[in-house]
């Protein structure tokens, strides 16, 4: 059976010019992730988790190698068409939360939609939904300073879900917060894994990779292993990807 | 703590090079601009000191036409260094002509040799000579005017003759201002060329046959106890003090009144938009240099200490810019001062004077110290655990406007735009400030405009001659000029001008006697009515200011030459440009008065400037013709030299403005702008939300602006209607189709000021802006 892979990488590489000297960050990595599978990218800093999540997240550009979504080739667009990826298929979640500061929880949430040319009411009508589900209405009408940050990521959770996107990627989405809200966070990561949802974790905190279904290990830049961890769905894999 | 704060500051200005650079910019300019209207007002008359010292001229001038009276008694007078003359002038206003224009000219007989005293100076050309064919010298001014250089041959047009000249050299003139400073300049010739363009002439003869003296005091102190000496030989008949050299130099000073008034309203303005930009730049770097601060204070500053790093970094380059604003300003002066140079025939080189620049360097430095010190001072007294733990609260703020422009249901760019704007409202409001100020100046300017538009189209609405031309009849004969007028197809009406000497009580008046359809002439009235009849006489609005006139008012008017007295009644108070100008019907006058003027429109879509030539040449170049609209062109373009360059320097600092404020706004929110792009806006999108934010301030400034301008423009037309003494104020408001122009203006003006900082928007890159995630 071939495989339903929603994100493909091939033999991807990155490297950074720090003043003179080149830091090869990703090293060929290969990696598969199959159409609702949860994904945890763990590793010590600087191996490139991150830098991964970037380059599947259309914000930045591979030194070489490809980057597939859905089995279409993305790794060569320009900025504008990553962009409407991003407002369709991918949602980010940031370990600060990254709300703008100025808008309220409700304005953050719906602003990816706008971006995308739903319209104001189903916009909102989103937004109801998504703040009834992950039980944070009462911050609607509240600013990102006026909420703990267990709500903050409440709110980015919702704000990168409102355009139902494919794929979601976050970035320690735990990091700054504490056991409580960690555990509050990952219960609804796993609940819209439940429902389907496409999730790439990056995270130090093996508590939290632990609430994934494939873990997979990088050191310096490349694709150590992959291990089932969790309770794995029936139709879900996660491999080091198909050689290229 | 010296060297602490140095170093600082050198290191601040190394990280925001830009922003430093601007700020210098944007300080020079205010301190150029100050500088410019300081020094013009100081030098205004510079170029004429220069020539009067060149001249070696006298201090006062006296004329007698009484020939019993011998001024050369006079040298013996307390406080005379030395006299000039007496030499013969004729005080009838002959005329030059070079068959293009016509120029009235006093004509001044004097010897081959200059005299060493009080000598008129030669600019072009050389002085008279004796042999070959009759030579005149004539005021450099009325030369420029005509056209004429030296070499040229020009007709002297006396009552029936004329007379040949040959143009020996151009001068400036003793004794009087030049040309266009007075209206009729001064001609040299021998005496022996004036004796044979007026045979028989002498002091008192029918010719206005006068002598008159150049007076050299020791010093200027000299003068009261000179004319105290003098009283009794000035109060005989036929003898007056003809001019001072101090009330000449003012007349001079006054041909570059407008460039002062216009130069002041201005630096002020610039000051003013400068001080805004040092507020938000240096309110907006000490934001973003919380940690900075509280960094100092954990190494031991105080606040009064933090404050004083921050003064000496925003005063270190607030001199610097000052030092370049004063040399800009001095560097720039010669153009402005070049009208009355090029008059006199003399390079123009600004006064560098002590007062003038530390002016500027107070008034700058003072601005940048204030608007740094107080949010150093507020910054410097914050808690530092606070900041260094954030880089402040910016930002947090929500958005009102933002929250309504989202009910408005405007595109999402626009609404991010204004949210991101009116997270810092203060700088938000500054910053629109600073282009409200661009919009001021806009709607002045376009005042400006439309006033010489109404000048042009119908010149006595500000108190000028109320006709397309004003032909003075000079030497043609009456009857002849009448003929000529009324056989033009070109003239759809004309009223006939009679102007007499006359007194009222002790002020001397100029009586116009009219005759025509008055009704057709276009005086404006401000109250009554233009006369009748016989018996009626309308003031202009100035001169019923100053006597004490008004509608109803009987007055007694003496016509000294035919000893005849007129009873008149006020009928109307009319705007008039001229002092003391009173209009009575001419069949009030005595026969002996001939008419003077011609006050002539003419048909729809004449042209007029041929028209003037045309006239000029089919009476033989006897008449003296000017459209009224051609001189009103010649001093909007005078002017336009003046307004338009320091509309640029305006709209430059209020876009330098939007720019520094965008800038950091950007700066300070690059966060937002990335996650905004994780989010799926584009480049594109993210450079619209700041051209979106730019736009509303240039809106926002437009709506605050117009009105404020309109205000503006209605206190300094008053000041000019004062200035030039017309009795009201004369400016035409701009109209409503040219204020809709000031929209797209500013919304350009903010588009290029927003062109930069869309660009740094559009470029943050996520990874770069989240690096620390």
């Amino acid at each position: 059976m071939v495989a339903d892979l929603i994100i493909e990488t091939r033999n991807l590489h990155k490297s950074f010019d720090t003043g003179g000297a080149v830091a090869r960050v990703l090293r060929g990595v290969d990696l598969g992730v199959e159409r609702g599978a949860f994904v945890a990218i763990m590793g010590p800093s600087g191996c490139g988790k991150s830098t991964l999540l970037h380059l599947l997240g259309g914000l930045d550009r591979p030194t070489s190698g490809e980057i597939l979504l859905s089995g279409r080739r993305v790794d060569g667009l320009g900025e504008g068409a990553w962009a409407v990826i991003r407002r369709r298929e991918v949602g980010y979640m940031f370990q600060s939360f990254n709300l703008i500061a100025n808008m309220t929880a409700a304005e953050n949430i719906e602003l990816p939609a706008l971006v995308a040319g739903v319209s104001a009411k189903e916009a909102r009508r989103r937004r109801d939904e998504l703040l009834a589900q992950l039980g944070i209405t009462s911050t609607a009408s509240l600013t990102p300073g006026e909420v703990s940050g267990g709500q903050q990521q409440r709110i980015a959770l919702a704000r990168a879900l409102v355009n139902e996107p494919a794929i979601l990627l976050a970035d320690e989405p735990t990091g700054n917060l504490d056991s409580a809200s960690t555990r509050e966070v990952l219960a609804m990561l796993r609940e819209r894994h439940g429902r389907g949802q496409t999730l790439v974790l990056v995270t130090h905190d093996p508590n939290v990779a632990a609430a994934a279904d494939r873990v997979v290990h990088m050191i310096d830049g490349r694709i150590e292993s992959a291990v089932r961890d969790g309770p794995a769905p029936a139709d879900a894999a996660a491999t080091p990807g198909p050689a290229p | 703590m010296i060297r602490a704060a140095v170093r600082k500051a050198m290191a601040d200005a190394r990280a925001r090079r830009l922003q430093a650079f601007l700020l210098f910019l944007v300080i020079s300019a205010a301190a150029a601009t100050l500088m410019l209207a300081l020094t013009v007002r100081s030098s205004a008359s510079e170029p004429f000191e220069r020539t009067v010292r060149e001249m070696n001229s006298a201090h006062l001038w006296i004329t007698s036409s009484n020939p019993d009276v011998d001024l050369n008694t006079l040298a013996a007078l307390p406080g005379v260094r030395a006299t000039s003359g007496p030499y013969p002038q004729l005080w009838a206003g002959y005329s030059i002509s070079n068959s293009e224009k016509k120029q009235q000219l006093y004509l001044v007989g004097m010897d081959e040799q200059l005299p060493e005293v009080d000598h008129p100076a030669i600019t072009d050309g050389r002085w008279l000579r004796a042999s070959g064919e009759p030579e005149i010298v004539i005021d450099r001014g009325a030369a420029l005017r005509m056209g004429v250089e030296a070499g040229d041959r020009v007709d002297l047009l006396v009552d029936e003759r004329t007379v040949p000249l040959v143009v020996a050299g151009l001068a400036v003139p003793t004794g009087r201002a030049p040309v266009p400073v007075a209206e009729e300049g001064l001609a040299y010739v021998l005496r022996d060329t004036l004796q044979a363009i007026v045979p028989g002439g002498r002091v008192g003869s029918p010719q206005f046959y006068h002598e008159r003296i150049g007076i050299q005091l020791t010093d200027d102190s000299a003068a009261p106890a000179f004319l105290a000496a003098a009283e009794p030989l000035l109060a005989r008949d036929g003898v007056r003090l003809l001019d001072t050299r101090a009330d000449i130099a003012a007349d001079v000073e006054d041909a570059n009144m407008f460039d002062v008034i216009f130069l002041g309203v201005f630096s002020i303005f610039a000051l003013f938009a400068a001080g805004i930009i040092i507020a938000n730049v240096m309110a907006g770097q000490i934001l973003s240099q919380r940690r900075d601060i509280g960094l100092l204070k954990a190494l031991g500053f105080t606040p009064l200490q933090v404050t004083l790093v921050f003064l000496a970094e925003s005063l270190a380059l607030a001199l610097a810019a000052s030092i370049a604003g004063v040399g800009a300003g001095l560097a720039i002066a010669p153009f402005f001062l070049n009208r009355t140079a090029e008059l006199l025939g003399v390079t123009s080189a600004p006064v560098v004077e002590l007062m003038p620049i530390a002016i500027t360097c107070v008034a700058v430095l003072g601005v940048v110290a204030l608007f740094t010190a107080v949010p150093a001072w507020n910054a410097g007294r914050g808690s530092a655990v606070r900041a260094l733990a954030r880089t402040g609260k910016g930002g947090a703020r929500r958005s009102l406007i933002g929250a309504l422009a989202a009910r408005l249901r405007l595109p999402v760019v626009v609404v991010l735009g204004v949210k991101d704007l009116s997270s810092h409202p203060a700088r938000a409001v500054a910053t629109m400030l600073a282009l409200t100020l661009g919009v001021i100046t806009a709607t002045f300017t376009l005042g400006i405009e439309a006033t010489f538009g109404t000048a042009m189209r119908d010149p006595a609405s500000i108190g000028g001659a109320p006709a397309d031309l004003v032909v003075d009849r000079d030497r043609y004969d009456p009857d002849a000029a009448v003929s000529l007028l009324q056989s033009r197809p070109e003239i759809e009406s004309y009223i006939v001008r009679t102007d007499v000497d006359a007194a009222y009580g002790e002020e001397d008046i100029d009586l116009h006697g009219l005759e025509g359809d008055l009704e057709r002439g276009g005086w404006v009235f401000v109250a009554g009515r233009m006369i009748a009849a016989p018996g009626e006489v309308a003031i202009g609005q100035n001169m019923a200011a100053d006597l004490g006139l008004d509608i109803g008012d009987r007055v007694s008017i003496t016509l000294p030459e035919s000893d005849t007295t007129l009873g008149l009644q006020v009928v109307g108070r009319y705007l008039e440009l001229d002092e003391n100008v009173m209009l009575v019907s001419s069949e009030m006058l005595p026969a002996r008065y001939l008419p003077t003027d011609y006050y002539i429109n003419t048909v729809q879509g004449t042209d007029n400037g041929a028209f003037r030539r045309e006239l000029l040449r089919a009476s033989g170049g006897n008449f003296d013709p000017e459209v009224m609209s051609e001189t009103t062109a010649a001093f909007r373009r005078q002017l336009r030299g003046v307004i338009l360059p320091l509309n640029g320097v305006l709209f430059a600092i209020a876009a330098v403005n939007l720019l520094s404020t965008l800038l950091l706004g950007i700066r300070e929110s690059q966060r937002d702008y990335a996650v905004m792009k994780t989010l799926g806006l584009t480049p594109g999108q993210i450079a619209a939300s700041v051209f979106a934010g730019g736009a509303l301030l240039g809106v926002a400034a437009v709506i605050v602006g117009i009105p404020l301008g309109l205000a503006v423009t209605t206190v300094i037309f008053d000041g000019m209607s004062k200035a030039v003494d017309v009795g009201a104020s004369v400016g035409t408001m701009p109209s409503a189709a040219s204020l809709l122009l000031i929209v797209p203006g500013a919304i350009a003006l903010a588009a290029v000021g927003s062109m930069l900082p869309a660009r740094a928007a559009a470029s943050i890159r996520p990874t770069d802006a989240l690096r620390y995630e």
